[in-house]
């Protein structure tokens, strides 16, 4: 097959066809639309230099890559563009195969264009057995259906998910946030994640936990959204940035874990109204599983051990202390 | 539960073997296929879990049929259970369940070479002389689900009749003791894990009620069986007080503690994988989005003070009914022993010791060796 490829390209040649001869028709592009404006001062100072590639079609032509050129052409008013003529012996998947493989030259693909790939294959009809050996390979995505299936449904989110999904080159694994969201849910969190331009990891997290918590409650997400008033945090002039993160985040722990979050906010206060030595560390494992708190002491010289040693015996010390180990005994 | 086995796959190597036959003979219009073992691993083994749960096949292995149960990580306690795995995987669907995570085949194996199964058993009792060991088969099935099919009970009852310083475990969530009432052997320990009715319905689908169970059991009590109960795992629901309040009445209403080999208390606990594997195949289930945390040994499980208070519950209120059955905690370290019941064994070998003490002395039918600490460092 591979052979059959190159054969393709040795007997195509470049023509230089009129512009209105290539229909404008979107039918196979994949990648999103950029800005043209870096593309048009090339053209206009060195010409089209990498040739369209065009499959003929009823009335002319149709264009399998170089849209944007396509587009610049037009722009400029240019009669014809240059172009690789594929025969209309080749098979479709074959020209679009080479399509994509002249893409990745200049850059990777994203999880939305990896999705426009999969529907434009489908619906030339591009047999399994050909996706696999080629297609698959080249976009990196492994030989299962579900997941196939599941990329394709990328492009049934709203157009903010998909941006937010091409913005950020978000992973499969990461795009799958979105997956058993209503699309109400979606442009909720795609809102909270471009108020707080977080990136899909600090977003995922966010999302799991207004999901957990939802669950837990049997409320829907959208309520856990205005009960902690996370859009409200998004949008408060008097928090920059990380502090709405923060806010958020405590908010949602808390409602998540609330023994655990109570808990660790008494013990934090009660180490904060010990005003510890600076030689000593006070610390508990804050998941609870462990009981008891660990006390470390650097010793440097006597009067630390004296500082200490006074610190220690003091009635406040002893009773925050005592307090603190109650609470991690953890049993009420 | 058996009418859930849609298909039974049968090794070309055993079509032969005695419980092949045996099965095939008690399977009626079962639809039956023999196979070449490798084209049916490589067939089967990305079917979705919930068909593979209706499909058996018949095979046999040259790996371990007995091995130590592999418990947790330290310090998490654990009671050195011996495990029979002549069968694998389990056509009942419980949500919790860590077999969906834990096995890499999504059907039910059945293995013909139990003469080797007998000779691991012998070869564990001659290693260590002077252990009491308790072997069980429900670690990774239920362990009477299939056994109006394979008879392999009665098997293994007769097995362990004959032995000495160790008994059988079969562990279930059915009422399928048809086969051991029928020829009730020593040394056989039947036992039901148990939850509440609200619980069996919402997250144990395809077993037993527990009045089934709690009727099996009686009957097995009856004819004089040694039973053991597992309330593992406890799960923390609304009203989850008097919900294990009134299981344990009922249980007391209906057996007498001196019948009662051990009863387990188990938090749920699992792996964090199975939650992606249970969020898929039980969307509806709530038990994971509990305050969970991620234990010292890696697995997902309540905040401590929750355990402990529900264990603290549920074993004064088994208290109130024995003060000598033998309660123990399923991984779980000993300062959670310490708040529960006010001591805790210094090893997984104490545990187990203890196990060995708890029978010589409630159960002389066993007539085991006296327990000798030695023979179980």
């Amino acid at each position: 097959m591979v052979i059959k490829i190159k054969k393709d390209c040795k007997a195509m040649k470049i023509n230089e066809i009129p512009l209105k001869k290539i229909e404008r028709d979107l039918f196979f592009r994949f990648s999103s639309p950029l800005p043209l404006e870096a593309l048009k001062r090339s053209v206009r100072e060195s010409g089209i230099t990498n040739p369209l590639f065009l499959v003929p079609s009823n009335s002319g032509y149709r264009i399998v890559a170089g849209f944007n050129r396509f587009r610049v052409a037009e722009e400029l008013k240019m009669k014809s563009v240059p172009a690789w003529i594929f025969s209309d012996r080749v098979p479709l998947e074959r020209s679009f195969y080479m399509a994509v493989l002249e893409h990745l030259v200049c850059r990777n693909l994203n999880m939305v264009e990896k999705a426009r790939i999969v529907r434009i294959l489908k619906r030339i009809g591009c047999s399994e057995e050909y996706m696999k050996e080629f297609f698959l390979p080249l976009l990196d995505i492994p030989e299962n259906r579900v997941v196939i299936e599941e990329i394709e449904n990328i492009l049934s989110y709203p157009d903010s998910v998909q941006n937010y999904i091409e913005r950020y080159n978000l992973s499969l694994k990461m795009s799958r946030m979105f997956k058993e969201m209503s699309s109400e849910e979606q442009e909720l969190f795609i809102e909270i994640a471009d108020l707080l331009q977080i990136r899909g990891v600090e977003l995922s997290e966010i999302v799991t936990m207004c999901s957990e918590v939802s669950k837990r409650e049997g409320i829907s997400v959208q309520r856990v959204v205005a009960d902690l008033s996370l859009l409200k945090i998004c949008r408060c002039d008097e928090m920059n940035r990380q502090e709405k993160i923060d806010t958020i985040k405590r908010g949602l722990k808390e409602r998540r874990f609330p023994n655990l979050f109570k808990w660790n906010e008494q013990l934090n206060k009660l180490r904060k109204g010990m005003t510890l030595p600076h030689n000593v560390e006070l610390s508990w494992d804050s998941q609870m599983e462990r009981p008891g708190v660990e006390l470390k002491l650097r010793l440097v010289s006597m009067s630390n051990y004296n500082d200490f040693k006074e610190w220690i015996s003091s009635g406040r010390i002893k009773e925050n202390l005592n307090k603190m180990i109650e609470i991690l005994a953890g049993v009420e | 539960m058996l009418n859930r086995i849609r298909k039974i796959y049968v090794d070309s190597s055993v079509v032969e073997d005695k419980l092949t036959i045996r099965v095939l003979e008690r399977a009626g219009d079962l639809p039956v296929r023999v196979v070449d073992k490798s084209d049916f691993t490589r067939y089967l083994s990305d079917v979705d879990i919930s068909k593979g749960k209706q499909i058996l096949f018949i095979t046999s292995t040259e790996g371990d049929l007995v091995r130590p149960c592999p418990g947790t990580l330290s310090p998490y306690l654990c009671c050195r259970y011996t495990t029979i795995n002549n069968q694998i995987h389990c056509p009942m669907d419980c949500t919790y369940c860590i077999l969906q995570d834990y096995l890499d085949r999504p059907y039910l194996l059945l293995y013909t070479n139990t003469n080797d199964l007998f000779k691991s058993v012998d070869k564990n009792l001659m290693d260590q002389p002077g252990r009491f060991f308790r072997f069980g088969t429900g670690e990774l099935t239920d362990s009477l689900v299939l056994d109006s099919l394979t008879l392999l009970s009665q098997d293994l009852s007769l097995f362990f009749s004959t032995k000495r310083n160790c008994l059988i475990e079969f562990k279930t969530k059915t009422d399928c003791v048809k086969n051991l009432v029928e020829n009730p052997q020593k040394n056989v320990v039947v036992s039901w894990s148990l939850n509440p009715q609200s619980i069996v319905n919402r997250e144990e689908f395809f077993t037993s009620s527990l009045e089934s169970r709690l009727e099996a059991a009686r009957m097995c009590q009856e004819r004089g069986l040694m039973l053991g109960f597992h309330f593992d795992p406890i799960l923390y629901v609304p009203d989850w007080e008097s919900l294990y309040q009134s299981v344990i009445d009922e249980l007391f209403s209906r057996i007498d503690p001196a019948s009662i080999v051990w009863i387990s208390l188990g938090t749920l606990r699992y792996p964090p994988n199975l939650k992606k594997v249970i969020q898929k195949r039980f969307p509806k289930t709530k038990i994971i989005y509990e305050e969970m945390i991620r234990g010292l040994d890696g697995k997902m499980r309540y905040i401590r003070p929750l355990r402990t208070a529900m264990f603290r519950k549920i074993y004064e209120l088994i208290r109130g009914y024995s003060d000598d059955l033998f309660v123990y905690l399923c991984m779980e370290p000993p300062w959670v022993w310490d708040d529960v019941m006010g001591y805790h064994p210094e090893s997984n070998e104490e545990l187990d010791l203890w196990f060995a003490r708890s029978l010589y002395k409630r159960f002389p039918r066993l007539n085991m060796d006296e327990p000798a600490g030695d023979a179980y460092k």
